[in-house]
Formats: C-alpha cells, structure tokens, sequence
C-alpha cells in the first residue's frame, strides 16, 4: 500500500491559528475567572436560602467544569501549535470527524436531513413554485406577447369573475359542471367506500380460491381506464351491452317493484346509478381495496380472541372492533379516492391536453390558472368537510 | 336386489329424522344446527356475490379480446358475438401499424422502469426520515408531503412546464426521472405516506440492535428496513410502474408534446383515438383489410379496441407473474402503524 505523504501546514496559517486560539484562550480565561468570582459570592452570602444556594451552586459548578474542559482543550492546541509539527487535514475527513464528534441523536437527525433533502429540493422547484404562480396567474389578466412571454396586467379577481359569469363549456357554465362534478363525487365517495370495505372483509376470510379471487380483484389496479372506458362506451362495446341486458332486465323490475311500494324516486335514483356505475366503481376501487386489506391485516388477533370470549357475536366484532381500528385507513382511502375521482371528472375537460397542445392555457393562462385554483380549492374543500365530518369517529389505536 | 336398496335407502333417511328430531328437541344443539345451516347460505350467497363480482371486473378485458380475435369480413355477423368465426390477427397487424408498437413499446419500457427506480429510491428514504429520524419540523415537512397529494398535477402544470422549458428540460425522458427521483412524480406522496406508515409497524427494537453494533442509518435502512419492507417495496413499485405506463398527462406534458418521436404506448393510444382513421390513411393500412371500411364505424371501435388491448397486454402478463409476490406483499405490509 502506497503510504501517503501528509503536507505541513504553512507558518502563516500557524500563526492565524495560534492569535485565534490565544484570543479564545484570554476569552474563555475571563468568564472562568467571572464564574468563580460569582460562585464564591454565593457561597458566601447568608441571606440565601438554603435549597436555593445549592441548586445555584451546582448549576455553578456544572458551568465551571465545563469551561475547565474547554480551557484544557486550548491549552493543549496551543502547545501542539508551539511545539509539533502539524498536518493538514482534507476537508472531507475534517467533516467526518466533526460528524463523528457530534451526539449520537443529532447524528440520527443529520442523516434524516440528508434523507429528506431530494424531496425537499423537489417540493421547492417542482411543486411548491409552481402552484404559487399559478396563484399570482389567476390573478393577471395575461395575454400572450408577440416574441413569446405574456403581459401581465393585476386585475385582482377579474379572472374569477369572468369565469362564473361567462365562461362555459359545451352549454354549461363553471358553476353548474362544478356542481355536478361535486353531485358525481358525493356519489361516488361513499358507494366506493363502503363497496371496498365489503370486499376487503371478504377477501380477508379465507375460502376455497382465495388467491384466484384476490388476483382478480387486484386486476382493476392494472386496468388502463381511458382504454376501459373506451372499450365499454365504443360502439362495439353498445353492442355487447345490448346483448347482454336483454338477458337480465332485473334492475328495471327491481326498480319498478320499489316504485310499487312505494319507496320514494330519490332513493331509486341513487340505486340505479349506482347500478349504472358498477364497472367505474369495481374499477376505480382497486387501490381503496389494497388499503383495507392491509389495514385488516394490521389488526392483532387478540383483540378479536377477547371480544369472543366477552360473548361478542361476529356483527358486533365487526362494527366495535374492525371498524374503529381501520377508521384511520378509511380517511386514507377518502383522500385518495376525492383526489382520484375528480381528476377524472367533468371539469378536466377545461384542463384538458389533448395531443396538438393544450387548448386554452396557450390563449388565456390567466384564465386557465383561475379554473384550476377554483378546482384545486373545491378539492380541499371536499377533503376538508369529510375530514371534519369523520373526525370525531376516527380512533387511533396509539 | 332393490328392494334390498330401497329399504336400505328408507330406514337411513329415517335414521336421520330421527336424528335431526333428536337434535330438535335439545335447545343448545339446535341453535347450533341452525347456525350451521346459516353459515352454509351466506357461504354460498358469498361465492355468488364473488363470482358476480369477478365477472364485472373481467368483462371489459373479454370484450376487447373477443373484438380483437375477430375477423374483419366478420364485422356485421350477427351470429358472431363473444367468440369469433375465424380467429384472425389482422386486427393486431393494423393496430401494431398505427401504434408504431415497437417503438412506442421500448420507449414506454424505458420511462417505466426509470421512474419506478427513482420513485422507490426517494420515497422510500424520505419515508423512512419521516418514521424515525425526526427532527425539529420534519413534522411540517411531512404535512407538506401529504399536501402534495391533495393538490392536483393540472393545478400546477402551465407554470412547472413554463420552468422546465426556461430549464431547457422539456422534450426529455429525464425530466421525468428528475422529477421522480426529486419524489415528485406520480403520486408520489401517496407512497411516502405508505412507506412511513410501513417503517412504524417495524419494531425499533430491531434498529437499536443494529446500532448498538455500530451501524450508522444508512446502514440500518438498507441492511435491516428494506429488507423487512419487501411487501411496501413490492407494491410501491407496482402501482408506480403501472402508473407510469397508463400515464397520459405527464408523459404528453413533459416529454412527447414537444419530442414526437418518443412517444409511449399510452399516447400513442391516445392519439389513436383522436385521429385514427387519418393515421391509417396516411399508413396505408386499410388495404389489409380488404373491404372499404371507412364508412362502417364499428372497424374504427374494432382497432382502437385491439390497439387497447397492445397497450394493456405486457402490463397483464408483468402482473400475472408478480401478483402471487404483490398479493402476498399487501397481506404482510400492515401499511397502520
């Protein structure tokens, strides 16, 4: 092994070294002297009370050795500087070696600083950037400049207002396509919910062919849905459709049945299209199931074995212990599922990118900031009333 | 001889009138019998339910394969419905044209497996840093990252794509590598949170024995944490490649709207869609079909059915292999802390 040769360092850097640690040496000597002065002070004084002085003075004397240590150190710098010869040290091992000095819990937090560094850095460019000029956008009345770049113009809320008063899309104004993407998801949301509970619960007990079931449960997440949506909606898919219904026409009895009875039309309503929406529903719930399977298997088993011998029955176990236990993951799978479901709702189609370019963000951004601000708050808005509505029953297990 | 049979036949069934009497008159063991029975009729109302169920989520892929399998000069049979007259691949060689499958195949390939590298490199060390290497506001960092999910990609794409044109980034697959390993790719807060919930379930006993013998955290998350998060690492990078390969917003965005040469196999898809009938014009393809086919709507559907089914197959047969590993993975993950 090549032995490698260490470089002395220079006399001025010597010197610089020796006046900073002979000013530190007179600067830590001074607060020494001042801290002992004041220790005998307190030692001395009768007026004290008792409790009070020694807890004083050990605070004291914890300072005082500290700084001897710190004096000793300097001392003993000082002397290597006078008498030995000293190296360089690269930077990088200069670093180790003040990593390594430090205390093993800051040591721990360094490294999750450095774990959490690339996120970071793309929180900053990729994200948060972004999104606050998209705000100050929908604030500009912005219109595209002849050599490229826009104009900007501060308009305060022009964009918005123009966008509920005149915008519309095939007929329909912002508000109503708002609407009606809010009426889809208040929908949708608890049918999705509730149906991938179900099927969790199902697929988490174990039948013949569970694993042929599960493999075919987890298929949707594979599903590419504009293809899907394609295929069904297609005029081949109509076609199969057709065939197909002639074959069962029991939703329409069922239905007119319900009517018979005299079940209101609101109720039926929401079943049908609940019905209508069977396939978006198994398809879109892929990932909700994924959620509460694992959540189901997180649950330990004797919590369950306890319940049993307390004489509980299976429903009772399901709605006191399964259903308090996975209310966490239940908020997860809303999240996720608002999130998902209005991406792909109708008000996208004012965002939309279609192959040739996007349609409106290269004529009006302004505009096209305000639309999706609006979106991006009737989000939050959702996820806020639901987390606000669920907050109460949500129970966590630590 | 049956005689034999039949009075052997009746004293059994009397034997078990009588049994089931017996069991009738004894309050305690007639509760159980009739749980039995109950049992036994949920369990078939489950497989009922079950099969329903399956048939729903199978139907779409049997639609397309059964368009995809049939003859063009089939078209308007009405006898012809789920299984084909004559099997044919006409349909494939016509779709395979007008996706440019190869190509649109290697390309999508490429940035699949890219980002899902990146992705699963920096979610699942930031999950980690959020589960156990706190620091003073790693807490608001996390909120941060579980903010990132609740915002939409559409809201922030005009000025991020606005940044990586001046970045002279746009047109690039590695812009999204970038943005993948900079953990802000598809959903990508989604899989922080699931690593982080993952890493709590792991004991910290575990850890602490690795430091006691001198192992600093990078160590400790990929000798001890990794390993033991196969089942979050499996389904991470599942849903991540998936993701990536269906995706249409970013891809088109960032990569092939202003580079048309890399294209993959989901924009191309989509630009089958739009303008289909010019592409196969242009290709010169509707020969192979043999009939004049641009009036009847049903061959265009019958393409882009077939050109559907290209695009999902590699990804079925991927998950045909890993599914045993990605079902077993959720069964293990216990994604709650």
């Amino acid at each position: 092994m090549k032995k490698k040769t260490l470089t002395p360092i220079t006399v001025q850097a010597r010197e610089a070294r020796k006046t900073v640690a002979i000013q530190k040496q007179g600067k830590l000597q001074a607060t020494f002297e001042e801290v002992s002065a004041r220790y005998i002070r307190i030692g001395e004084n009768k007026k004290y009370p008792a409790f009070l002085k020694f807890r004083r003075l050990n605070k004291l004397n914890r300072q005082l050795s500290h700084l001897r240590n710190k004096l000793q150190h300097v001392n003993s710098e000082l002397f290597a500087l006078n008498n030995q010869e000293i190296y360089q040290t690269p930077l990088l091992k200069q670093l180790s070696r003040k990593f390594e000095q430090l205390p093993y819990d800051k040591q721990k937090m360094v490294f999750g600083m450095l774990f959490i560094l690339p996120w970071l850095i793309g929180f900053i460019v990729f994200f948060s950037s972004p999104l606050i000029t998209t705000i100050w956008w929908s604030l500009n009345e912005m219109a595209p400049k002849v050599g490229g770049g826009f104009t900007f113009n501060f308009a305060w809320f022009d964009n918005y207002r123009n966008l509920f008063v005149s915008e519309t899309l095939a007929g329909s104004t912002v508000l109503e396509v708002l609407t009606r993407s809010i009426m889809n998801i208040a929908i949708d949301l608890p049918t999705i919910l509730l149906f991938s509970i179900f099927i969790a619960v199902l697929l988490n007990t174990k039948f013949k062919g569970h694993q042929l079931v599960k493999a075919i449960f987890f298929i949707p997440v594979v599903y590419n849905m504009t293809v899907v949506n394609n295929t069904l909606s297609g005029a081949f898919g109509q076609l199969f459709e057709s065939n197909l219904s002639e074959g069962f026409q029991l939703g329409e009895t069922f239905s007119n049945f319900l009517l018979q009875i005299g079940i209101g039309g609101g109720l039926i309503e929401f079943l049908m299209s609940a019905v209508d929406r069977i396939f978006l529903i198994v398809n879109k719930s892929g990932i909700q199931i994924i959620i509460f399977i694992a959540a189901l298997q997180s649950i330990p088993i004797h919590l369950y074995e306890s319940a049993k011998v307390e004489g509980a029955t299976k429903y009772e176990m399901f709605w006191k212990v399964t259903i308090p236990l996975i209310s966490p993951m239940i908020l997860t799978a809303l999240v996720f599922t608002v999130v998902d479901s209005f991406g792909s709702s109708e008000i996208m189609h004012f965002l939309t990118v279609n192959s040739q370019g996007t349609t409106m963000a290269t004529n009006m951004p302004g505009m096209y900031s305000a639309i999706s601000t609006v979106y991006f708050m009737a989000n939050i808005l959702i996820i806020g009333f639901a987390f606000l509505l669920l907050r109460k029953s949500v129970f966590y297990y630590d | 001889m049956i005689k034999n049979a039949w009075k052997q036949l009746k004293s059994s069934i009397h034997c078990a009138i009588k049994h089931y009497q017996l069991i009738w008159s004894q309050p305690l063991r007639k509760k159980a019998l009739l749980y039995r029975i109950l049992g036994k009729i949920v369990n078939v109302f489950k497989y009922v339910l079950v099969v329903g169920l399956c048939f729903v989520i199978l139907y779409p892929l049997m639609l397309q394969l059964a368009i995809a399998f049939r003859a063009p000069t089939d078209v308007n049979n009405p006898t012809v419905l789920w299984i084909p007259g004559e099997f044919s691949i006409k349909n494939f060689q016509v779709a395979m044209i007008a996706l440019r499958y190869w190509d649109a195949l290697r390309n999508t390939l490429i940035l699949s497996f890219g980002v899902t590298m990146f992705q699963l490199i920096s979610t699942s060390l930031a999950g980690y840093a959020f589960a156990r290497l706190k620091f003073r506001g790693s807490s608001i960092f996390f909120a941060a990252a579980l903010f990132t999910i609740v915002v939409p990609q559409t809201v922030i794409a005009l000025p991020l794509l606005r940044s990586l044109t001046q970045m002279q980034l746009v047109g690039k697959p590695i812009t999204l590598f970038l943005m993948a390993g900079m953990g802000m790719g598809i959903k990508s807060g989604i899989f922080i949170y699931l690593f982080r919930q993952f890493y709590r379930g792991i004991p910290v006993e575990l850890e602490e024995a690795a430091y006691i013998d001198g192992a600093n955290p990078l160590q400790v998350f990929s000798k001890i944490m990794l390993p033991n998060a196969r089942g979050a690492v499996i389904t991470v990078a599942l849903l991540s490649f998936v993701w990536q390969w269906n995706d249409f917003y970013f891809t088109t965005l960032f990569v092939t709207r202003s580079n048309l040469g890399f294209a993959t196999l989901t924009t191309q898809q989509v630009s089958v869609l739009f303008g289909l009938q010019q592409a196969l014009t242009d290709a010169g393809v509707w020969g192979l079909m043999g009939q004049d086919v641009t009036k009847n709507p049903l061959f265009s559907s019958m393409i882009l059915n077939t050109s559907g089914v290209l695009v999902m197959l590699p990804l079925l047969v991927l998950y045909f292999f890993v599914q045993k590993l990605f079902v077993q993975g959720i069964e293990r993950s216990g994604i709650v802390g």
